[in-house]
């Protein structure tokens, strides 16, 4: 069964870049605009990996995984971080709040489908 | 010992031996005198009674010489009157003596100033030359001489006591009065040594003190005269030191003022430049991340058509952006360049919005009074200006907001208002919206896509006509934003 992969991105076209990306490698995608919508979807669909975009309107990056973090439900969903600030503050932030890994843009996007791989494989949910 | 004790003492001394001097020259010149008048006397009465008695033997009275004898010896004074032989025996003596009952005769005492005894006794020989062979001898009290003699002593001592004790006190006023001044001149140096240069002596004589007590002024007044310069240099260095340390004070504070303002500007810098990595980031992403998508993957012809308008679409983003940073740069450096015409605002707000990507979701209203509105300006600049602040109003407009354009004329000038009913902005922001990257913390404000440059443009372009712009806002009920440009060419 195809794993399933939620992409909480404001920008249109970079979550259409990864959903393009993810899909042809094989992975079902569900898309979230905003922090609340992605916290809706997590809980109805329960995805195997999320991956999420730190500036987001309404509740930001941080916030969405601090939450998805504290409920027993979504606590084990990996969460790929992704972000165009470069800081080294925002990557070990990142493994705080419990994010696995963070991407920095611009990012190749062909190589994401590999790093979700990684990640499913690191968290035993392949 | 006091240098008055020491004066006195010297006066006491001189004073005390030169009257013992003079108390016994007086007594022993009183006791010369008594001495020369007892022996006058005693060979006066003798050299009488020689006389009397040889008178008497010439015409052989010779029981007239008891009588003679007797009246001599009722003389004052006299102790006995004798007349005795050559072998030294007694013939003759007056009845008032006791030699009746004296064996041997008396001896002569010799010159008066030796005798140790009460009685001066002298013989004076007869001269007559039947009887030359008898003599007078004379006894004198010297009890009654004595008596003078202390009593002379005596008196001379106690005047002499009392002229000491008059010239010692005399000597105590004098030299107090004469000490005076060196006491006060003591008094006045030790104020000048302890610092207190006021004190004067009054200058009275004419001799050496009253020249110390000259100098001794003229000395306090040069140090009077040298410390108030002193002081007064002190006064000046510090009151011209307080200065310097003021300007310095003022200095150190506007440096550090300007290195505040340096340091701010080098964080703006830093920001800037991380905001436009940032900014840039996104749209690259996407280009680049499409672009890579096209050659790698399998795609459906609508597919590639949807992503190929993608990377257009955010080319021309990463285009604007980099056109607000160009903007930007070129309002802070002061090298925009502006083509001036005459404007219809009203035309040129209408055809600005007909440009923009609007929401479905917000209308947009216009309400122009009257219809034809000029300006002078710069054509496209005026646009940007219209179309920042409209898509920075779009931007914070909730779903099914409004905004609201206006333009009208007040006295020589245009005012154009653009209204959202957005969440408003903070009292204490509304200074800062016009700062590059300024964004209001809040949450809503981070669906913000733009360059954060917008408004800074705006504000630059506006100031560059002579302009005026500035924000209103009610928090929770939006934000109006205003600019005024002149309707005559002058401006």
């Amino acid at each position: 069964m195809a794993k399933k992969v939620l992409i909480i991105e404001d920008e249109d076209s970079l979550s259409e870049l990864i959903k393009v990306n993810l899909e042809a490698c094989g992975f079902c995608t569900i898309q979230a605009m905003d922090g609340e919508t992605g916290l809706k979807k997590t809980l109805a669909e329960m995805p195997d990996v999320i991956i999420l975009d730190i500036r987001l309107p309404g509740l930001n990056g941080w916030e969405v995984c601090r939450r998805l973090k504290t409920d027993s439900h979504t606590r084990d969903i990996p969460v790929i971080f992704l972000s165009a600030s470069t800081s080294k503050d925002n990557e070990s932030r990142s493994k705080e709040v419990g994010g696995a890994i963070f991407v920095t843009k611009p990012f190749d996007a062909a190589l994401l489908p590999k790093i979700v791989d990684k990640i499913l494989c690191e968290s035993g949910r392949e | 010992m006091s240098y008055k004790t020491k004066l006195l003492l010297a006066i006491s001394l001189i004073s005390i031996t030169l009257l013992a001097i003079t108390t016994s020259s007086i007594i022993l010149l009183s006791k010369d005198i008594l001495f020369e008048r007892t022996s006058t006397k005693t060979d006066t009465i003798g050299k009488i009674l020689v006389e009397d008695i040889q008178r008497d033997l010439a015409e052989g009275i010779f029981n007239h010489i008891e009588g003679v004898i007797t009246t001599a010896d009722n003389q004052a004074n006299i102790e006995f009157v004798s007349l005795v032989n050559r072998k030294n025996n007694i013939i003759m003596y007056s009845s008032k003596s006791e030699l009746c009952n004296k064996p041997d005769p008396y001896k002569d005492t010799g010159d008066i100033g030796n005798i140790k005894g009460d009685i001066y006794i002298r013989s004076f020989p007869l001269e007559y030359a039947k009887y030359n062979f008898l003599s007078v001898q004379l006894g004198y009290s010297l009890a009654e001489m004595r008596k003078d003699l202390n009593q002379i002593s005596n008196r001379a001592v106690y005047i002499n006591a009392g002229v000491v004790i008059f010239i010692l006190f005399i000597a105590w006023f004098i030299s107090g009065k004469l000490l005076m001044p060196l006491v006060e001149m003591k008094n006045a140096a030790d104020q000048i040594a302890n610092g207190n240069f006021s004190p004067r002596l009054t200058v009275k004589t004419k001799d050496v003190i009253g020249e110390l007590a000259a100098s001794l002024n003229n000395m306090a007044n040069q140090l009077d005269e040298l410390t108030n310069n002193l002081n007064q240099k002190i006064q000046d260095a510090t009151s011209e030191l307080q200065q310097v340390n003021k300007e310095l004070h003022n200095k150190t504070a506007a440096l550090e003022d300007s290195n505040k303002k340096l340091k701010e500007l080098d964080k703006l810098k830093s920001e800037f430049v991380s905001m436009v990595s940032h900014e840039l980031r996104t749209p690259l992403t996407a280009i680049i991340g499409f672009s890579n998508t096209l050659s790698n993957l399998k795609l459906s012809d609508e597919q590639k058509e949807k992503y190929l308008k993608i990377i257009e679409s955010e080319g021309k983003r990463l285009a604007g952006l980099i056109e607000d940073f160009l903007d930007i740069s070129k309002i802070e450096l002061g090298i925009i360049s502006s083509k001036m015409t005459r404007l219809n605002i009203a035309e040129l707000i209408k055809e600005t919005i007909e440009r923009i990507k609007i929401p479905c979701d917000i209308k947009i209203e216009m309400n122009f009074l009257p219809d034809s509105l000029y300006v002078f300006g710069d054509r496209d600049r005026i646009k940007q200006v219209i179309l920042n602040i409209t898509d920075n109003a779009i931007r914070y407009s909730k779903p099914g907001g409004k905004i609201f354009i206006t333009a009208e004329k007040t006295m020589d000038e245009i005012t154009v208002s653009i209204k959202d009913e957005g969440p408003g902005i903070k009292k204490e922001d509304l200074k800062k919206v016009f700062d590059k990257f300024f964004r209001s913390k809040d949450s809503i404000a981070q669906k913000s896509r733009g360059s954060g440059l917008g408004l800074a443009i705006v504000k630059g372009i506006i100031e560059m006509h002579n302009g005026k712009i500035w924000a209103e806002s009610e928090p929770g009920k939006g934000a109006a934003f205003y600019f005024s440009l002149s309707s005559s060419e002058k401006a």
